[in-house]
C-alpha cells in the first residue's frame, strides 16, 4: 500500500546551504503489517515521516528525487486539495509530544470531533459523537463520556498520549504512522498502548509505521524494520531476523548499545564518535568513520544496497554474514 | 580522591537515610479549598514518601527503580536540600545532613553532588563550561590559588571532553557532551556520592552507553558512591550493585542487583519486570495491567488496590522483612 521508490531529500540550511537529510531510501509497507523505524535522533526517521504524508512545509524543502506512493497516489505530485483528502482519512498521525501536539484551548471532544467536520462537514451531530466514542474506547479510554470535556491540562500523561492515538484513529486510516508515541512514559503504560497499537495492526488490518529510537519497543511491536543512520536506510528486513543477526555494522553496534535484559548482565558497547552533520557527511559510507571493520575502500563512495536474503537488504561493501562466511 | 573530604568519615556507609518521609498537600481551587475549610474536610495530602530507610556504602551503586509518581526524584530533592523532610534522618559521611545550616550545611553536602536529567535545561547557557565547573568551587572556597588552568583543563579530560572545551558554551555541544560537563560539574568537590536523576533516561541508546561507561569508569577510580536513580530496569539492573524499588513512596523491595530477574518478588517487581522484559526483548506480551490506582490508602499495602494477589492480611501495612540476606521485601506472602 506504501512504496517509497529511491527516495532523496535535501532542505534548505539556516544559512543557505543545502542539507541532504535523506539519501536513495527505498522501503514497502503492505496491508496488516507494522515497520519500525529506528534510528538515533538526527538520523532522518521524523523527516521521513513527515515526508511520506507531506507534513515539511515547502519553504524548508530544496528539492526532493524519487517517489512515495500511497494507494496509487503519487505523494510528491499530488495538489494540496488530493493531500488533505489523505491526511487524517487515510493517513493518521500519533505525534511524539501530545501536550504540544493538542490544542491547550480545545477540549478532548472538540480536538478528536475536528478531524471528522474537516472530512465530512454534513456529519451529524449524534454520528459525530459516535464516532468520537469509538475511538476514544478504541485508544483504551475506560469512560470516555467522562473525560470528554476535559482539556489537555486536566488529562494525565497516559490518557494525553491515548488521547492522540484517538484523534488518529477517528476516521480509521488505512495507514498509521506513529512518531515516537510512547517515548515520555512508564513502562506498563508503554505496554498498554503498544498493545492497542498492536490490536489496530492484527484485529483490523491496518499498517502502520512506527518510529523509535529504541529497538527493544520496536522489537516488540514491528513485523519489518528499517534502520536509518545519518539519513541513508542502512538496513532492512524481518525484525527477527535483522537482530538476531544484523546484517550492516551499525545495526550490530546499535544492538549492542541497547541495555539487556537476559540474564547474564553484560554492559552495553558504546559507539564510539558522533552522529555526523547533514552537511558533514563522510565521502564513503555514512558510517565509514565509526565503523570498525571499514576498510579502505568504504571510505571512497557511498555503498549501493544489496540483498543479504530475500527482503532483506543491507547498504555495505562488507556486510557481516559473509564475513563469517 | 585526595585529602580532606575521606578524612571526614569512618563510617561503614556513605549515606544512611532512617523513616524519610514527605508529602504534599494536593492543589486545589481557592474556591475548593475554602469550601472544605467551612465544612471542615482535612486538606488532602499526597504522601510522596513514606518511612524510607536505606544505605549505601562507600564506592557502591544503589539503583532505584520506580514509575513517575514513585517518589525516586522527591527521594534525590529531599536528599539535596531542595525539599524539607517531615520526618526521618540522613547521615551523609556519618554527619547528620537535616536540621542543620549555614557553613555547616555547606561542608556536609560537600560530599554529595548531583548530575540532572535534562543535559540542556541543568546547564545555564550564558555561562561558559569554565564558569560551570569552577562556580561549585567557588560557592564551597575552594577554588586551588595556583594551576586553576591545568586542575579544570584535567577535570575536563578526566570526563573525556578536550581541554580547549573550557571557554565554549553549552549550545556548541551535542547532548551527551553536556552530560558530560554536568557529571564532570558535579565531581569538582570530589565528592563521596553522586546522586544521578535519570542522568541517561534523555540520550540516545549509543550515547547512553557512552556515559554509562564514563561513570561506571569514574565511579572505579574514585570509589565514588552512586545513587543512580532511573525509571529503566535494564539500565539500572545493569549499573548497580544493589536495587531498592519505591511504589508511591514506598520502599516495597531491596536486593542485589543480579537477582533482580530471577528472585525479585514483590508483585510490582515482577509487574515491572514483566514490562521492561516485553519492551526490551520482545517477550511475550504481559496480562493486561490495571491502571494504577489514584486513589490513595492511607491504611494497608500500599500496593493493594492494584495488586493480584491481595488477601486480607494486606489491610496491615506489610514491615519490609528479610527474605534472604540482602534481599528484602514489603509483602506478607514474600518468601512463602
Amino acid at each position: 500500500m506504501l512504496r517509497i521508490d529511491d527516495f532523496s531529500l535535501q532542505l534548505k540550511g539556516s544559512d543557505g546551504r543545502t542539507l541532504p537529510v535523506l539519501e536513495n531510501v527505498s522501503l514497502q509497507l503492505n496491508q496488516g503489517c507494522c515497520l519500525g523505524v529506528a534510528g538515533e535522533s538526527g538520523s532522518g526517521k521524523s523527516v521521513l515521516a513527515m515526508s511520506i504524508a507531506a507534513l515539511l512545509p515547502s519553504g524548508a524543502v530544496h528539492s526532493r528525487q524519487g517517489k512515495i506512493e500511497f494507494e496509487g497516489c503519487d505523494m510528491l505530485s499530488a495538489r494540496e486539495s488530493e493531500l488533505q483528502q489523505l491526511r487524517g482519512r487515510k493517513i493518521g498521525f500519533i505525534f511524539q509530544e501530545p501536550m504540544t501536539a493538542m490544542n491547550p484551548l480545545m477540549t478532548l471532544y472538540d480536538q478528536i470531533v475536528e478531524t471528522v467536520y474537516a472530512h465530512f462537514p454534513a456529519t451529524s451531530r449524534a454520528d459525530a459523537d459516535k464516532r468520537v466514542m469509538q475511538a476514544l474506547e478504541r485508544a483504551g479510554f475506560k469512560e470516555p463520556d467522562k473525560f470528554l470535556n476535559s482539556y489537555p491540562h486536566q488529562l494525565s500523561g497516559g490518557m494525553r498520549q491515548r488521547a492522540m492515538i484517538a484523534m488518529a484513529l477517528v476516521l480509521e486510516p488505512g495507514l498509521i504512522i506513529a512518531d515516537e508515541p510512547t517515548t515520555a512514559i512508564d513502562a506498563a503504560l508503554q505496554v498498554q498502548l503498544l498493545a492497542r497499537l498492536r490490536q489496530q495492526i492484527e484485529q483490523e488490518q491496518r499498517s502502520m509505521i512506527f518510529i523509535s529510537h529504541d529497538l527493544g519497543v520496536i522489537k516488540a511491536v514491528s513485523d519489518q524494520l528499517a534502520v536509518f543512520y545519518a539519513g541513508c536506510l542502512v538496513e532492512s528486513g524481518s525484525t527477527r531476523a535483522v537482530l538476531e543477526s544484523p546484517a550492516h555494522p551499525y545495526t550490530a553496534d546499535l544492538v549492542a548499545a541497547l541495555p539487556r535484559l537476559v540474564s547474564e548482565r553484560k554492559l552495553p558497547v558504546p559507539i564510539a564518535g558522533t552522529l555526523p552533520a547533514p552537511d558533514k557527511k563522510p565521502a564513503g559510507c555514512v558510517y565509514s568513520d565509526r565503523c570498525r571493520y571499514a576498510r579502505e575502500e568504504c571510505h571512497k563512495q557511498r555503498p549501493k544496497t544489496r540483498e543479504i536474503a530475500p527482503g532483506w537488504q543491507a547498504r555495505c561493501l562488507f556486510p557481516l554474514h559473509q564475513e563469517k562466511c | 580522591m585526595t585529602g580532606h573530604n575521606q578524612a571526614e568519615h569512618t563510617s561503614a556507609h556513605v549515606l544512611d537515610v532512617r523513616g524519610l518521609s514527605r508529602s504534599f498537600s494536593v492543589e486545589k481551587s481557592m474556591v475548593q479549598s475554602a469550601l472544605d475549610r467551612l465544612r471542615g474536610v482535612a486538606p488532602q495530602t499526597l504522601r510522596a514518601l513514606h518511612e524510607v530507610s536505606f544505605s549505601i556504602a562507600r564506592g557502591e551503586t544503589l539503583g532505584l527503580l520506580g514509575e513517575s509518581g514513585s517518589g525516586k526524584s522527591t527521594l534525590a530533592r529531599v536528599l539535596m536540600g531542595i525539599y524539607e523532610p517531615d520526618s526521618g534522618s540522613a547521615k551523609l559521611c556519618g554527619r547528620e545532613i537535616f536540621g542543620v545550616r549555614g557553613s555547616e550545611r555547606l561542608a556536609v553536602l560537600r560530599n554529595m553532588q548531583m548530575v540532572f536529567q535534562d543535559p540542556f535545561g541543568s546547564l545555564d547557557p550564558r555561562m561558559t563550561v569554565r564558569q560551570i565547573i569552577s562556580e561549585p568551587l567557588k560557592i564551597h572556597g575552594l577554588m586551588p590559588r595556583e594551576n586553576v588552568e591545568t586542575h579544570l583543563a584535567r577535570a575536563l579530560t578526566d570526563v573525556g571532553l578536550d581541554a580547549g572545551a573550557l571557554d565554549l558554551y553549552p549550545s556548541e555541544f551535542s547532548g551527551g557532551q553536556r552530560q558530560r560537563i554536568g557529571i564532570c560539574r558535579a565531581l569538582m568537590l570530589n565528592p563521596a556520592l553522586l546522586i544521578a536523576d535519570e542522568a541517561v533516561s534523555a540520550l540516545d541508546v549509543s550515547v547512553q552507553a557512552q556515559i554509562l561507561e564514563l561513570l561506571i569508569r569514574l565511579r572505579s577510580e574514585r570509589n565514588l558512591a552512586m545513587l543512580f536513580i532511573s525509571h529503566d530496569v535494564a539500565v539500572v539492573r545493569q549499573i548497580s550493585d544493589r536495587i531498592i524499588l519505591l511504589y508511591r513512596g514506598n520502599l516495597v523491595e531491596e536486593l542485589p542487583a543480579d537477582q533482580l530477574l530471577e528472585d525479585g518478588c514483590h508483585p510490582y517487581t515482577r509487574h515491572l519486570l514483566e514490562a521492561a522484559l516485553f519492551l526490551r526483548e520482545g517477550d511475550r506480551l504481559p496480562d493486561a495491567i490495571s491502571a494504577t490506582a489514584l486513589v490513595e490508602t492511607n491504611a494497608g499495602c500500599c500496593y493493594r488496590p492494584v495488586c493480584p494477589q491481595a488477601g486480607k492480611e494486606c489491610q496491615q501495612r506489610p514491615l519490609l522483612r528479610e527474605i534472604k540476606p540482602g534481599h528484602r521485601v514489603a509483602c506478607h506472602f514474600a518468601g512463602e
